[in-house]
């Protein structure tokens, strides 16, 4: 194969990752879920506002940039350090997750949730974590998402005038920007995993199930945590799982199989791990495997045309 | 990669709908190679921060990038999740304030394994808090949340008792190598050891 052959090959395969026809049904409940936990994320962290960013909580702003990187930067940095500012920033990023949540310009609140999170983020890093990075991503990627079209004030609008619905599969690249973020937080946690000399003897399981903030959340046998076969078990379950399903998830004749075994993954450390709303940011996360699956666009079209 | 997604159904050719490789409102010309560069340039930015090091020049990059990433909020660490050395201490930060009268008063967060599964929920962002601020990595934070331990715990009886010192503690238990017969998980490993990381006298 001469080397023109294979570049324009590549170019094609390239188009048609970003620009295939995508499901945009399901960017709607992409967009819904996110806007879900954006709020539960926000109304948590409302109970405390004042505590963590308020001019007299244990972190004033002098401090927050102590221990911060110089070239990460807040908003806060120039408005004036008052309650009434924070409580003024606080309702623009709910007023803007509201917004996203119901779908009015979705796109221009997506960026509002960005900014805001990170604003937030870079105000009090230390109260942050992994998922909050994931968070800010994914409604970074929501501002290159088509998410309107439904479930939205504008589908709704667009109902009331008896206008007709817009195609539901379109181009919608940001879904691989969804799945490339998912895949690495996948990897990452796989490579990582791998990398560490506990992990591969079995036993790391171990000290996560005695870590008293992370671990212990709804009842479960104690016998499963006691011996050490499980201990064991569970351990290279979680091992071999972390790395399969970054590969199960891209190849179309595993990926719904793999799509249920993260679902059940997912949910059982959320049943047992006190990670706040990482697991459910990360099932979020699964669903545009579902809209750029070929099989379910084929579904979709037979049922659609199916004879009634 | 299309090709893959776009792998007919089991149900055999014949029954699948044919599945364009493009969608019908592809973007054309300019503004397609905007989207091929713009996505090519933001995974490319996205993977110097988040994939696995396999290489220390991956390190060196990343500080090269690292103000443009972190300026335009794009940071994000590697995704670690209780790797590659799981966690093994259970840690709880105390804050004592010490007054003239000798009286002495404590600032403590909940006992997390007491606590429900909705507290645990409510006060993630404190849990994250405590077990960052006990870092040595964090000491430009102590000073800070002193002053805080100090402003709200006043002396229990008499408000006009000046406060003397101030100090934040650190106590924890390191979990140790698992040997059968297993410790049971209904008996936790509580913090028993205590350390001293930051103190400051209040002046006369």
């Amino acid at each position: 194969m001469k080397a023109t052959e294979i570049a324009e090959r590549l170019g094609r395969a390239w188009n048609g990752f970003l620009f295939a026809p995508f499901d945009l049904r399901i960017a709607a409940w992409l967009r819904i879920g996110f806007a879900v936990l954006t709020l539960v994320n926000l109304g948590v962290l409302g109970l405390d506002l004042e505590f963590w960013f308020g001019p007299d909580g244990p972190m004033p702003i002098d401090a927050s940039r102590a221990i911060i990187d110089p070239d990460s930067h807040t908003i806060f940095e120039i408005l004036p350090q008052t309650s009434l500012t924070l409580w003024i920033c606080y309702g623009l990023a709910l007023t803007h997750t509201v917004g996203l949540l119901v779908g009015f310009f979705p796109r221009v609140q997506a960026f509002g949730v960005f900014f805001w999170l990170l604003s937030f983020h870079n105000r009090h890093v230390m109260i942050f974590d992994g998922e909050d990075q994931l968070f800010r991503l994914f409604a970074l990627f929501l501002v290159f998402l088509p998410t309107h079209r439904f479930h939205s004030v504008h589908s709704w609008l667009r109902g009331r005038r008896q206008q007709p619905e817009p195609a539901r599969f379109a181009t919608a690249w940001a879904f691989r920007l969804f799945q490339i973020q998912t895949t690495f937080v996948y990897v990452g946690a796989a490579w990582s995993k791998w990398s560490g000399s506990e992990w591969r003897s079995g036993i790391a399981m171990w000290y996560v199930t005695r870590l008293d903030d992370a671990w212990g959340k709804y009842p479960v046998p104690d016998f499963l945590f006691d011996s050490l076969p499980m201990i064991y078990l569970l351990t290279w379950t979680t091992l071999v799982l972390e790395a399969l399903l970054p590969i199960g998830l891209w190849v179309p004749r595993t990926r719904w199989f793999t799509l249920i075994v993260a679902v059940f993954f997912h949910l059982s450390l959320e049943y047992t791990m006190n990670l706040f709303l990482f697991h459910w940011l990360m099932l979020v996360g699964l669903l545009p495997f579902v809209a750029t699956d070929g099989r379910h666009r084929a579904r979709v079209l037979a049922a659609e045309t199916a004879p009634t | 990669m299309s090709s893959l997604d776009h792998e007919p159904g089991p149900a055999g050719p014949s029954e699948v709908a044919p599945v364009p490789l493009e969608a019908d409102d592809a973007p054309r010309g300019m503004d397609r190679r905007v989207i091929q560069v713009f996505v090519a340039l933001l995974v490319f930015v996205l993977a110097t921060s988040a994939a696995p090091t396999l290489h220390p020049s991956q390190d060196a990059f990343r500080e090269w990038v690292d103000p443009f990433v972190d300026g335009i909020g794009l940071w994000q660490g590697q995704w670690e999740l209780f790797g590659p050395e799981v966690d093994k201490v259970n840690v709880a930060v105390v804050g004592v304030v010490e007054f003239a009268d000798g009286e002495r008063v404590e600032w403590r967060h909940p006992v997390w394994r007491e606590s429900s599964p909705l507290q645990k929920f409510r006060h993630f962002r404190l849990m994250e808090f405590t077990d960052g601020l006990r870092l040595d990595s964090n000491r430009g934070a102590w000073r800070a949340f002193a002053e805080y331990v100090v402003r709200t715990n006043p002396h229990p009886t008499d408000p006009s008792v000046r406060a003397t010192r101030v100090s934040l503690w650190r106590q924890f238990v390191t979990i140790p190598v698992p040997r059968a017969p297993l410790r049971p998980i209904a008996e936790p490993f509580v913090p028993s050891e205590q350390r001293l990381f930051y103190s400051a006298d209040l002046g006369p």
